[in-house]
């Protein structure tokens, strides 16, 4: 039974959705179609009657046998509950085995993707990788080890689990029907695939040279997806047969072929080579995933060279010690058996943990060059060449042997190959669709699952040099479609994430791999959306308030930039904003050149603003309790009270405790009763949550105001349980209701949990801000000394793309903005969303540009400013002088349309000094954000001097931000040196 | 606190076990083809229920349950693949050929020719319908499954056309012959006006 959807016969489908009719499955206008088609045809309404008729009985006869309850299991079940209540009565969760007790479920939001493997010469080897249920993707690493695997547990074992809370099923399935395997393959296609079909579409494999490891590279199309492949492999004979997964549930792929099936199969172009298909599904729960772009390398650049690991990069993540292995990851060992060949078995290990370290590859520095936004804008070469396929990939380096001991002796070792490496080195690409089934943030989520936003986090392990990941994974990752439900791809481009360090508590923060130098030559456009977030600065500020340097990815640099005020000029004219570039020497690298964009959104008086309709949708369970949680929330609140007119409204639903609406929309003047359901807000209760958003869109809906500002205001420490489970589906009605006019604001509060990704993604999608409240004094600039600003939206989807001119630059990097990357050719596509500037709000974004000019390696085949289509020429702008050209598009609030703007920049070789004081300033808090990062990209940047640039460009400092932050800055330097 | 909260997972706990363990059961032995691997599989799906949240279940539970299983299940159907042989593969996992004269004496009943038809469908449409007459709507089972709803829909269609095409199932259920359906129509709803 061939269940590939493309067979279905004609008249199928509406067969089908006739059937679905009679089911009751149907709704809205495809429901009405039918009800029209039904009308005029008896023959159909027939059918309807049948299968109801049918479908009853068949439901009844379903019922039987109807299995009786087991004693047992409630036995077990109570036992179990009773111990752990002991156990919480002593606030020490124990931690036990997953097996038993079902603990490292808890943890296993992640959810471990699929796998699978890569077989060369007479080898089918196996490998293992497993991609979290949460964005992150857990990779693995491998290496070598007799077989001496303790417990083996069978692959599938592991499936199952993976696909259990999301796993892009959709995907899966589709592939195993398509395949024509039967269900239970199926259902772990996303694991399986290259037992079917994906192998049957790999194509290109290749040997590098003769000698060295093969490498396999393909691509495989099927069903609109295409997804890269490398393989690189020893040619040692191992054939991995079984995985198994300690503690976790995790996936596991397998792949077996016997080697004349390998050399049958199509595009092989060598027998005996064999390619691995890495497939590894995603969950909705993915906001502000992102794959950590190690590397980032660029399309071109990743070149074939799966060799050069910088040996500094070598180093573990963890400042200290051993990384805490294992604890969200749990361990996947894969064991080979002996193979076919005459040498022993190997063990191939692979070992899990969020949390980590994804490193560049390539020569010392100079890689970056290549990578990061690299990739830009070429995301079609990728599935189309076998150049760029490999800027698709991850690679395991495998530890000399030396380090060997712990994990892998080196007695009965297969050996090594001729480079003294093996190397897996896999291509894949991330698929962003999932299914509602996946897991939810979980707050009582080990420690390790810090980052569960983070997408791709590969664990560098003891006995492993280091763990590269590249390409277009990252890409893929970071704006998928979780994010964007109605399923559009992301194209390749700019730079990802990096991770280091873990967050304390369950906060999670979104890795960021900063943005590289790219060369303007050949990556001209650089494109970004604005934020005017300014979260991650008051998250430091507490970080450093308490004596904490934070992780450095809790450390958004453009955050902290637009968190100051600079005094750009009012727009004048009809545009909503001004836009204000300088250029100047850049404080950490004398010979480079420091550009500032900076826009200001239009003032609007208090006075002037149209009427405003809130919401304030509150967390209440519990967890808010603390005095700066909910109390800091009222405290907020009551100021935003003051500003409120009679035309403004006012509600608040709370959810996650008592749910309900604690005060229906109230006019702004009935000050009395608002405060009054304000001050009568409590924490605590155990009802769980309920539909509190929809309640809360409701509310807003219901008072909606055609002239002003409908906005929804999530107060939350990180519980985002707002009723709807599916993040999919929560992002999906965020979307919508901000469509419709109705932002979403999020306002996020307290310690140890928050969801921060989560958090700014939904504000992202809401058209809304998300700002941090560490204090009374946040409270107060979010809510009041920004009312206006937060709350009225002047110009949305704001982009700004910039294309350098490489007769003047030589390379540039935009500092900041990592999640904010777009590809260049989303720059004019008005659908895709993008930031929203509020009434004053300015919006600072700094690039260090490196002159000189640059010479294109190729094609860009795209219309530009100083290049010709093939890249190799120039156009006669680019004699101009000008440093780059910048466009900017907005839409008017309630505009669907964008409008462009165009603005040149020249430099004008002004030194640092001469440059205005907000420039130094604004490059100080870049410099601040850098060191604290421990970005390699600080140059000759050290705390002093940052110190000294921040305290020379104080200006007026209206509200003593400015001066808070040099505070903020010695604290740092302070933690630092110790 | 601490301990409302506990105790109120162990309500929660009970309370599914309650509501779905029979259920569970019955859907995993359909899928296992007996009902001791399928207690089984039901008992790794609550005790992976025991580390998970209410709130994050909240309104779900059934779903996640019935998909735990499932997954459970369908491990449990591969790892048997690979004991078995090709052929006893290729009869489905969970269907039992021994012709149980109970099982036999019961045919002509219509239930039991349901049952047995449903059986016998491919495994994605059997599961469809297995789902489908556990209560979930179409989207829930295509979260649970991975199938997109499109396709399901296709499943569901192909497994009622089968079980609608069944000679002996008409014939129960009192369904007009196939091919005299077109002109049964009009009598049919002449007689009804």
């Amino acid at each position: 039974m061939n269940h590939d959807p493309n067979d279905i016969k004609n008249g199928e489908l509406d067969e089908a959705r006739l059937t679905a009719y009679a089911l009751e499955e149907l709704e809205g206008a495809e429901r009405a179609a039918v009800e029209a088609l039904l009308a005029g045809s008896d023959r159909s309404r027939h059918t309807v009657e049948e299968i109801r008729a049918l479908a009853a009985q068949l439901k009844q006869s379903a019922r039987d046998p109807f299995p009786s309850r087991s004693s047992e299991l409630r036995a077990v079940l109570e036992q179990y509950l009773s111990s752990e209540e002991a156990t919480e009565m002593n606030a020490k969760p124990e931690p036990s085995s997953a097996k038993t007790r079902g603990r490292g479920w808890s943890r296993s939001r992640l959810i471990w993707a699929a796998a699978v493997c890569a077989l060369v010469a007479v080898i089918p080897a196996y490998v293992l990788i497993s991609g979290s249920l949460g964005p992150e993707l857990q990779l693995v690493a491998v290496d070598s080890e007799p077989a001496q695997s303790p417990t083996v547990v069978e692959a599938g074992e592991m499936v199952a689990h993976a696909r259990l809370e999301d796993v892009d099923a959709d995907d899966a399935s589709m592939v195993g029907y398509s395949a024509g395997v039967p269900i239970e393959e199926a259902a772990s296609a996303a694991e399986f695939k290259g037992e079917s079909s994906g192998l049957a579409s790999m194509g290109r494999a290749q040997r590098s040279n003769s000698d060295g490891p093969v490498v396999v590279r393909g691509k495989e199309l099927q069903a609109g997806r295409s997804r890269g492949v490398e393989a690189t492999l020893p040619k040692s004979p191992s054939v991995v047969k079984r995985a198994q997964s300690r503690g976790m549930p995790a996936v596991a792929g397998e792949v077996q072929r016997e080697v004349s099936e390998k050399s049958a199969t199509n595009g092989m172009q060598e027998p005996g080579v064999f390619s691995a298909d890495l497939d590894v599904p995603s969950s909705k729960d993915n906001y502000g995933a992102q794959v950590p772009q190690a590397g980032g390398m660029g399309g071109r650049t990743a070149g074939a060279d799966a060799k050069g690991v910088d040996p500094k990069l070598n180093k573990s993540p963890y400042p200290t010690g051993k990384p805490p292995m294992f604890q969200a990851g749990g361990e996947v060992p894969v064991q080979t058996d002996g193979g076919i060949g005459d040498t022993a078995g190997d063990e191939l290990k692979m070992m899990v943990t969020p949390g980590i370290v994804v490193q560049e590859e390539g020569e010392k520095g100079g890689m970056m060059g290549g990578m990061g936004m690299g990739g830009a804008g070429r995301t079609d070469d990728m599935t189309d060449s076998p150049e760029t396929g490999l800027s698709d990939s991850i690679l395991f380096e495998r530890a000399p042997a030396a380090n060997e001991s712990k994990y892998a002796p080196s007695k009965g070792k297969a050996p090594a190959p001729a480079d003294g490496e093996e190397r897996y080195s896999f291509g894949f690409e991330f698929r962003g669709r999932s299914s509602s089934s996946g897991a939810k943030p979980e707050p009582t989520a080990q420690p390790s699952a810090g980052s569960q936003y983070g997408a791709v986090e590969v664990q560098t392990l003891p006995d492993l040099d280091v763990i590269i990941l590249r390409g277009k994974a990252r890409d893929e990752w970071r704006r998928s479609e979780e994010i964007e439900p109605e399923g559009r791809r992301p194209e390749m481009f700019g730079a990802g994430r990096q991770y280091n360090r873990r967050a304390p508590g369950t906060e999670q923060y979104e890795p960021i791999v900063e943005n590289a130098f790219l060369s303007a030559a050949d990556d001209p456009e650089s494109t970004f959306s604005v934020d005017v977030d300014t979260a991650s600065y008051a998250n430091v500020r507490r970080f450093l308030t308490s004596g904490r340097l934070p992780p450095p990815n809790a450390v958004r640099i453009e955050e902290l930039v637009n968190y100051f005020r600079y005094d750009y000029p009012q727009p004048d004219g009809e545009v909503p904003f001004s836009v204000n570039m300088e250029t100047a020497e850049c404080p950490w690298n004398t010979e480079h050149r420091l550009v500032r964009i900076g826009l200001k959104g239009r003032e609007i008086d208090p006075e002037q603003r149209g009427p405003s309709n809130l919401v304030f949708l509150l967390d209440v369970s519990g967890s808010m309790r603390d005095e700066n949680k909910l109390p800091l929330v009222q405290y907020a609140m009551n100021r935003l009270v003051d500003q409120l007119t009679e035309d403004d409204r006012v509600a608040i639903v709370t959810y996650a405790g008592e749910a309900g609406v604690a005060l229906k929309s109230t006019s702004g003047e009935k000050q009395k009763k608002i405060r009054k359901a304000i001050d009568n807000l409590s924490a605590g209760g155990s009802t769980h949550g309920s539909a509190g958003i929809m309640m809360a869109y409701d509310q807003a809906m219901e008072h909606f105001v055609e002239e002003g500002t409908n906005r929804v205001i999530l107060c939350a420490d990180g519980d985002l349980n707002v009723g709807i489970t599916d993040d999919n589906e929560l992002v999906k009605l965020i979307t919508q209701q901000a469509k419709s006019g109705v932002f979403l604001t999020v306002l996020g509060f307290g310690t140890g949990n928050l969801k921060d990704a989560k958090m700014e993604k939904l504000a992202d999608k809401g058209n809304g801000i998300y700002a941090y409240v560490d204090g009374r004094r946040e409270a107060r600039r979010v809510l009041v000394e920004q009312v206006a600003g937060s709350l009225v939206t002047i110009a949305k989807d704001v982009k700004v793309q910039l294309e350098f001119n490489p007769a003047e630059v030589k390379s540039y990097r935009l500092i900041g903005y990592e999640n904010r990357l777009m590809p260049p050719k989303d720059f004019d596509d008005d659908s895709k969303d993008a930031g929203e500037i509020g009434a004053g709000h300015t919006v600072t974004a700094l690039y260090e540009i490196v002159p000189g000019n640059s010479e294109s390696g190729g094609q860009l085949g795209r219309e530009l400013r100083y290049q010709r289509k093939t890249g190799t020429e120039l156009t006669e702008a680019a004699a101009s002088g000008e440093l780059f050209i910048l466009y900017l598009r907005y839409k008017e609030p309630e505009g669907e349309k964008s409008t462009e703007l165009t603005f040149f920049q020249k430099d004008s070789d002004k030194r640092f000094g001469k440059a205005s004081a907000d420039f130094r300033f604004a490059a100080s808090v870049a410099g601040f954000g850098m060191l604290l990062r421990g970005s390699q990209y600080a140059g000759d940047l050290d705390w002093s001097t940052a110190e000294e640039l921040a305290s020379g460009s104080l200006g007026d400092d209206p509200g003593g931000y400015r001066n808070e932050f040099l505070e903020l800055l010695d604290r740092a330097r302070q933690l630092r040196s110790r | 606190m601490i301990q409302t909260e506990t105790c109120d997972r162990r309500e929660w706990v009970l309370s599914i076990l309650e509501e779905y363990e029979c259920r569970l059961v019955r859907y995993a032995a359909r899928m296992l083809g007996d009902e001791d691997s399928a207690r089984d599989v039901v008992q790794f799906a609550f005790m992976r229920l025991l580390s998970q949240s209410p709130e994050e279940l909240q309104g779900r539970e059934a779903q996640w349950m019935f998909t735990v299983c499932r997954n459970r299940a369908v491990d449990l159907i591969r790892k048997r693949r690979r004991s078995r042989s090709l052929e006893e593969m290729a009869a489905g996992p969970g269907v039992d050929h021994e012709p149980d004269p109970a099982v036999v004496a019961e045919r002509h009943d219509l239930h039991a020719r349901l049952r047995e038809l449903v059986a016998e469908l491919p495994p994605a449409q059997r599961e469809a319908i297995d789902l489908w007459t556990e209560g979930f709507c179409y989207r829930e089972i295509a979260e649970i499954t991975g199938n997109r709803e499109g396709q399901l829909r296709v499943l569901v269609h192909r497994a009622l056309k089968r079980l609608r095409g069944d000679p002996a199932v008409r014939r129960l259920a009192d369904l007009p012959n196939e091919t005299g359906r077109a002109s049964s129509t009009e009598p049919k709803g002449e007689v009804r006006t």
